[in-house]
């Protein structure tokens, strides 16, 4: 009977949740649909400065380099002889040098290889010797140095070299690991030069083991290399908490006064709304400033306990400066100021204090990407980067700590974090000054049956289209191979999979499932035989535009995209190929974009509007930061041609002439001629585009859809 | 005083594809030193009508006016003449009743002396200081309403507006509010009331509209009714009103 009874209530409080939309919203299908985005995104972003850093060849200030050793570290790097500085400044440097013993320290690391004393160990060297030598080489560009100590006295004897760098910069890092590479080869040649040379050199142990000994020296003392490792997850943490400080107090004080109802109280008093908003932000901005201060001052603490216990003596320690402190708190001021605006705005609309908490999460998301942006290597606080939000106050954390020179960027940081902030109150303030939104649970809640008659019109709404989106971008992830396919089987399957699986039947079977009309959602009416030249005529010029303009602003880009999606496809015979990119895409994304979206946005922002925020999410799904913008171009002009025509076919049509020139073009094999006539090719584009749908009358409305609104 | 002059709203709801005409040209007088009643069912437009006047919602045609203030025009100076009670306007259960009597004092101009001794003065009216420094969210709900009834009345207002005063009060509790009521009245304020309450309307009103689907159907002399014979009772006028009109809607 218990049991019964156990599973009668489980059974219950299950439907409930499940019919919790909110609930079910946030904490399912969004993590299922942002997060494929999100790892796209930063993927990319991550990637190419990944390979940036390997490619870029640093400045590197060298002595005495052998010409073999130069040989290894050319490809590589830029390098520039310590005798060509200036004279001052080579005096300055080489004064450093000096006090720093580089031969004393060779000479001692020599004697530990030949008699290991796990408790020998060369003094630190001198903060202030170390940091003058990382700022010189700072401030001329170099991203290390290395010092080599050729032996003349015969030839099998061992060489030294020191190598000075700074762990605290991921450019000299990266300059360092190729170095050390271009060492390592350089010893290697060096051992078989010798001993090929006199095979008796062999039996040198000294030499043969090590031709070469290196010296690294951290241009870095052990509070800036904590500071280092430490300072994006202080910056990150810093966001975070300021991010939830500003949150909580600010649900409980919107939403939550709307729940207890005492907002109503306040509304009815001689207060302005401004007055209610301003108050409240300052009460909000406090709190969350005094939080996440304490939470600051506690995780200081917790840091430098740590960072003992890590190191056991040893390699990086964390303290924070005074003049640091005061900068983090500072930083936090701006930082909290615009949560705490967000947070009021955004809880503004939440109708209760759950509903309000419901609001973090996809804050959370928005706040992920500019924060994953500054902890990438080599981000620097710029003023450009000043701008992003979230992003530049993780970057101002680490810059203050590593004592970067950047007063311009901060104060732009700060400025422009209060620009922020002022926005949102401002948004906040006329959210408050809207009644629907301040009286939710009032206004409308009386039952109306005619706003039943207006949902069964039979087209999707614009969440469900926003929805759709995010469901196909999901399986656009989960549904695409994890390696690029190698073979024409693999090729095909991965092209019909992202279609037919991804695209065609979650479309299909939402519209299905919603009860929709497929007549009117996806626009299927007829199209008059005398347009279809004219629609062809567009696609042709939109492909020639579209092939000249990439192949004039991105040629690396179009290369590399054509040959990893079409190389393993080269085989194929031109039919197929056409079916798999002029048929297959331009049916099913059509039927996506300029069908469900396009019609869900009609109903809300009207048909302008429309055609944008769905052309906007069609560049938005090829997810190439590159392609966005070319695509979403193409979807603008997709949705003008359905506009004008009411009928769904002009766009497939269109879409299919385009994707079926541009197929045909690169397997021609005409990247070279298309490159010699690319401005040719993209006005003639433009002319054709525009000759051709100036010419595409509007068609006359037939029975006008019965959209939500005309009652 | 408060004058009403065809005032309608009409909310927008694009989620359902229509509009709704919550109230639909009303028009009515409220006088100083008598109870204007508005009574109807759920959904009848009182609530709508009275956050007008309260100049929480802005009306989308016909014009207002509290003690000669234009809602529209003078928001701020029309709530500093009002007192306004609803279910709906609660009070801060982390605060004391002091606390938050002193509160709304303050917001409605008063200086610090003049609150202080406001706050006595209803005290003793209201028989509050036994619990006056008690958080309100311990209070029981007699207890809390009088708190809310201070608060209306802190700033001592020419017009009283109540929205459902009495509902989902127990007996006991109502009657406080409806003696609260009468004694504003006999003090010579303007007093608006909306109740889906027939005994409640015919006892406390002198003007009395009915209500229903955002207009006003009928207005009634109570006094006048209340002389007649038991056969033409308000609830009598009140049912063939709204069928009436309940048929003309379906027609």
């Amino acid at each position: 009977m218990r049991r019964r009874r156990l599973s009668l209530i489980c059974g219950k409080e299950l439907l409930d949740t499940v019919r919790d939309r909110r609930t079910l919203f946030v904490a399912f299908v969004l993590p299922l649909l942002l997060y494929p985005a999100l790892l796209l995104v930063m993927t990319q972003v991550m990637g190419a400065t990944r390979r940036n850093l390997q490619e870029e060849p640093q400045h590197v200030l060298v002595e005495r380099v052998p010409d073999g050793l130069r040989e290894h570290l050319e490809p590589k790097l830029t390098l520039f002889q310590l005798d060509d500085m200036d004279g001052p400044v080579r005096a300055r440097l080489q004064e450093l040098l000096l006090k720093l013993d580089l031969k004393g320290r060779l000479s001692r690391r020599e004697q530990r290889i030949e008699q290991p004393d796990p408790k020998a160990r060369d003094p630190e060297p001198d903060e202030e010797v170390i940091g003058g030598i990382r700022t010189l080489l700072d401030n001329h560009g170099y991203s290390g140095m290395l010092v080599y100590y050729p032996r003349v006295s015969h030839r099998a004897a061992r060489e030294q070299a020191a190598l000075l760098f700074d762990p605290t910069d991921e450019r000299s890092a990266a300059a360092r690991k190729k170095v050390y590479t271009a060492l390592t080869d350089f010893a290697n040649d060096r051992r078989r030069d010798v001993i090929a040379a006199n095979p008796k050199n062999r039996g040198l142990l000294e030499f043969v083991q090590r031709p070469v000994v290196v010296e690294p020296v951290e241009l870095a003392s052990k509070t800036r290399k904590g500071a280092y490792s430490f300072a994006p997850i202080l910056g990150m943490l810093l966001v975070i908490m300021a991010l939830t400080s500003a949150f909580y107090p600010a649900v409980d004080l919107v939403a939550g006064e709307k729940e207890r109802g005492t907002l109503e109280t306040l509304l009815v008093a001689p207060v302005s709304r401004t007055e209610i908003v301003l108050g409240k932000f300052c009460a909000i901005w406090t709190v969350a400033m005094v939080t996440a201060l304490l939470n600051l001052v506690i995780m200081g603490l917790t840091f430098s306990k740590l960072a003992g216990m890590w190191a056991g003596g040893g390699q990086i320690a964390f303290s924070m400066s005074a003049s640091a402190f005061l900068v983090v708190t500072a930083s936090l001021i701006p930082t909290a100021a615009l949560f705490s605006a967000l947070a009021l705005a955004i809880s503004a609309f939440a109708t209760s204090y759950k509903e309000g908490q419901h609001y973090l999460t996809p804050l959370f998301i928005a706040a992920m990407p500019p924060m994953m942006m500054a902890l990438l290597p080599n981000v620097e606080l710029t003023y450009g980067l000043a701008f992003i939000p979230v992003a530049n106050i993780v970057l101002l954390v680490k810059a203050m700590l590593l004592g970067g020179e950047s007063l311009g960027p901060a104060l732009v940081t700060v400025g422009a974090m209060m620009l922020y902030a002022g926005l949102a109150l401002a948004v906040a303030v006329s959210v408050f000054k809207r009644e629907e939104v301040l009286f939710r649970t009032g206004a409308g809640k009386g039952y109306d049956p005619r706003s039943l008659e207006a949902a069964r019109t039979g087209l999707p709404t614009a969440g469900q289209a926003v929805l759709l989106f995010f469901s196909v971008v999901a399986l656009f992830f989960f549904l695409s191979p994890t390696s690029l396919p190698d073979s024409l089987g693999g090729a095909v399957r991965a092209v019909l999979w992202a279609q037919l699986g991804a695209v065609l039947l979650p479309t299909l079977l939402f519209a299905r499932g919603r009860k929709l009309s497929f007549r009117e959602t996806f626009r299927l009416a007829p199209l008059a035989p005398r347009r279809v030249p004219l629609l062809m005529a567009t696609g042709v010029g939109a492909a020639l535009l579209m092939a000249g303009a990439l192949s004039r602003f991105f040629p690396d880009l179009r290369a590399e995209n054509l040959e990893r999606a079409i190389r393993p496809l080269m085989a194929a015979p031109l039919p197929l190929l056409l079916v798999l990119f002029a048929v297959l895409p331009p049916l099913c994304e059509e039927l996506l974009f300029r069908g469900f979206v396009l019609s869900g946005f009609r109903a809300r922002f009207g048909e302008g509007k429309a055609v944008v925020l769905s052309a906007i999410l069609f560049g938005a799904l090829h997810m190439e930061l590159t392609r966005i913008l070319p695509t979403a171009v193409i979807g603008l002009l997709l949705g003008f041609v359905l506009v004008r025509t009411g009928s769904l076919l002009a766009p497939i049509l269109v879409h299919a002439v385009y994707n079926g020139l541009l197929v045909t073009l690169s397997a021609a094999g005409l990247e070279g001629q298309i490159k010699q006539n690319a401005e040719l090719l993209m006005v003639g584009g433009v002319i054709l585009v525009g000759l051709s749908i100036a010419l595409l009358e509007r068609a006359r409305p037939a029975a006008p859809a019965p959209g939500p609104g005309v009652v | 005083m408060i004058v009403a002059e065809g005032l309608s709203k009409i909310f927008h709801d694009p989620r359902r594809g229509g509009e709704l005409r919550a109230v639909d040209r009303v028009s009515f007088t409220a006088q100083p030193g008598r109870v204007f009643g508005l009574l109807g069912p759920n959904g009848a437009g009182k609530t709508t009508t009275l956050r007008i006047l309260s100049t929480a919602l802005v009306p989308t045609e016909g014009r207002a006016e509290v003690m000669g203030l234009d809602v529209a025009a003078d928001p701020v100076g029309v709530r500093s003449k009002i007192g306004f009670l609803t279910g709906t306007t609660q009070i801060y259960e982390r605060l004391t009743p002091r606390e938050m009597i002193r509160y709304f004092g303050r917001l409605y101009g008063l200086g610090d002396d003049v609150v202080e001794q406001r706050i006595e003065e209803l005290f003793d009216m209201l028989d509050m200081h036994s619990f006056g420094d008690t958080p309100n969210g311990r209070l029981s709900a007699g207890m809390k309403q009088k708190v809310s009834l201070a608060r209306t009345i802190v700033h001592d207002p020419p017009v009283l507006i109540f929205d459902e005063p009495t509902t989902s009060l127990d007996v006991l509790v109502a009657r406080t509010v409806v003696e609260f009521i009468a004694a504003c009245r006999d003090r010579g304020r303007t007093v608006l009331l909306s109740t889906h309450i027939m005994g409640e309307a015919e006892s406390l009103c002198d003007d009395l509209a009915i209500i229903h689907r955002g207009r006003i159907l009928d207005q009634v002399p109570v006094a006048e009714v209340k002389a007649r014979a038991h056969s033409d009772r308000i609830e009598d006028i009140f049912f063939s009103l709204i069928d009436a009109c309940d048929e003309d809607a379906s027609r």
